[in-house]
């Protein structure tokens, strides 16, 4: 489906025209076709629905929903689940829609694995009952030279837990949106993003978390690389609404750059209509060390050698979050460009 | 059977941000000799180390350091090393987000050219960490990442049981430590030496850490100059009667 240039990832309140920040301009094609992902783990405690929807979710995509109408699975989980894994294969450009649901007290760990050479569009809706959890980590491997957009969103009601692991190694237009509706009291929102821009790509990234609830806690963490002219714009939004005493809302940012002519764009915004709550926002934002590269030096490891080192090791710290040793494995050889790693024989 | 030569540093001036450290630096190790730089502080004992693996920090203004035959003034700390050159920091670097284990096995790539069999790396690796009483765990830690002052000196050790350089300069390793660490670290650098045959400079200036192995040789540098070289008479000369005299013989 060829379009117009569409908008996705809008900042929840604009800031000045001049910046152009306030949203990101699509102007790629969204596929025509829809997939299915081919289940890799399923354990007896989750259930499967074809072509099954959550109603009542926000995005924070923008107008990406409008497009959003093929093929879908929904995933419950009424019990203490073991790790499912998913993989979605966009060969060609494709788009898919996935639906999770844990009810009361229930834990939902999951893994989506995003692989192919094409046009990549992925929704996930979930929806977490009081007093559930969700782990879901996404491991973002299609092609270097594809689009890829990924709309995330979720409710969490009393004590519910939504856990978000997202790697992303790159692709020529990447968008990430993320909204996270924290309803219940002390209900909490964690998302640790790493993600390696290289050269002549862009990442687009737009988290929302709106904090309803009383004593409700939310914190992301997005840490990457940007090699040689490549581009990344971060929106972080915490919402602290009225009636949401208590609550703590911490975004974080931890940026590496490599190379030159890099973009990089960051707008924390944090919105406050209560008295009693903390918002806070922080950004490391450099250049490898000079004293690190001397010293990894001093061992063997050449500059361009230590660079490697280094943005694997940041990955390798988002990877650590991922709750299925497989699938962290797997992540590990996926965002690995050297032959030399996860190498076992001489 | 002569020793042939390791390292050679001839005439070697060295400065940093403009300001002139090391005046006219001469030293030679042969092969399998165990040097030791003794020196105030201020003298220039860590510059003089630092200058050796190619911190680029530091700028040689003249003078030449040939190693095992080859001339590498002006190489890169990473080719040095991959010479066979090993510095151990007085304070080393933490490296958040790379494991101990990831870092050794890459550098061990790195410095071989070549994948390291899994198997063969695991063997060295458990065998360094007991000889160093460390606790497995280490090895999924980040590198000197929380890690304590004696932590951070056996993981420099670690890495020196791990590569078996040829030479080893050891800068201030035993500062900080407490007997049982000086212990454990001086058996780790005895173990290299015996079974690799290797050479140090241990630039220290204090002498708990000599006690591990035999001097071959004494270097006393004071404000960036060698003032005397001799055996290992001249550590107890400096034990009992400390730097004055070789103070006096650069003016001070």
């Amino acid at each position: 489906m060829t379009n117009e240039n569409i908008i996705l990832n809008p900042l929840p309140v604009p800031t000045w025209n001049s910046l152009k920040m306030n949203e990101a301009s699509y102007s790629g094609e969204i596929p025509a076709v829809s997939c299915t992902p081919e289940i890799k783990k399923l354990p007896d405690a989750l259930k499967l629905v074809q072509n099954a929807t959550l109603d009542g979710i926000k995005s924070s995509a923008g107008e990406l929903c409008a497009f959003l109408t093929g093929d879908s699975v929904l995933i419950e989980s009424d019990a203490d689940a073991s790790p499912a894994v998913l993989n979605y294969d966009f060969s060609g450009g494709k788009t898919a829609r996935l639906f999770l649901h844990a009810k009361e007290n229930a834990t939902l760990p999951i893994s989506v694995v995003m692989t192919g050479e094409g046009t990549a569009v992925l929704e996930i809706k979930i929806q977490a009952d009081s007093g559930s959890t969700v782990d879901l980590s996404i491991i973002q491997a299609v092609g270097d030279s594809c689009d890829v957009i990924t709309d995330i969103g979720c409710t969490c009601e009393k004590n519910a837990t939504f856990n978000l692991t997202k790697l992303e190694r790159g692709g020529k237009s990447e968008y990430v949106a993320v909204s996270v509706d924290l309803f219940g009291e002390h209900s909490t929102f964690s998302a640790n993003s790493g993600y390696r821009v290289k050269t002549n790509q862009s990442l687009d990234m737009n988290y929302v978390v709106r904090h309803t609830g009383r004593k409700t806690e939310s914190n992301i963490f997005a840490s990457g690389i940007l090699e040689n002219d490549s581009a990344k714009l971060f929106r972080g939004t915490i919402d602290l609404i009225k009636g949401c005493a208590g609550a703590k809302g911490t975004e974080n940012e931890d940026i590496l750059l490599l190379g030159d002519n890099q973009v990089n764009q960051t707008i924390p915004l944090i919105l406050c209509d209560e008295e009693d709550v903390e918002g806070n926002h922080g950004a490391s934002i450099g250049r490898l060390d000079d004293n690190i590269i001397f010293y990894l030096g001093s061992r063997g490891i050449s500059p361009e050698a230590a660079e490697d080192i280094i943005a694997h090791a940041k990955l390798d710290a988002i990877i650590s979050h991922i709750p299925d040793e497989e699938i962290k494995t797997l992540a590990h050889s996926l965002i690995s460009n050297s032959e030399a790693d996860g190498g076992e024989d001489a | 059977m002569s020793k042939s030569t390791l390292l050679s540093v001839n005439n070697l001036n060295v400065s940093i941000d403009d300001k002139h450290i090391l005046h006219d630096v001469n030293m030679q190790i042969n092969e399998g000799e165990a040097h030791v730089l003794m020196g105030p502080n201020g003298a220039g004992k860590s510059t003089l180390g630092y200058a050796l693996m190619g911190n680029p920090q530091y700028t040689i203004n003249s003078g030449e350091i040939i190693f095992a035959g080859n001339d590498i003034t002006e190489e890169s700390p990473d080719k040095r090393a991959k010479a066979g050159m090993f510095l151990s920091f007085q304070t080393p670097l933490e490296v958040p987000g790379l494991t101990v284990e990831s870092f050794l096995r890459s550098a061990l790539e790195q410095r071989t050219g070549k994948r390291i069999k899994l198997f063969d790396f695991k063997k060295k690796f458990s065998a360094a960490m007991e000889l160093l009483q460390l606790d497995p765990s280490y090895a999924k830690r980040d590198l000197n990442v929380g890690f304590s002052g004696g932590e951070k000196k056996k993981t420099e050790i670690l890495q020196l049981l791990m590569f078996r350089p040829k030479l080893a300069i050891l800068d201030e390793t035993d500062s900080g430590l407490d007997v049982d660490a000086v212990r454990l670290v001086s058996k780790g650098i005895k173990t290299y030496l015996e079974e690799e045959n290797g050479a140090l400079l241990v630039i220290t200036h204090s002498t708990r850490i000599l006690d591990a192995f035999d001097i071959d040789k004494t270097h006393v540098i004071v404000d960036g100059r060698i003032v005397a070289d001799g055996d290992a008479s001249v550590v107890d000369d400096i034990n009992e009667n400390g730097y004055e005299k070789y103070i006096e013989l650069v003016g001070k």
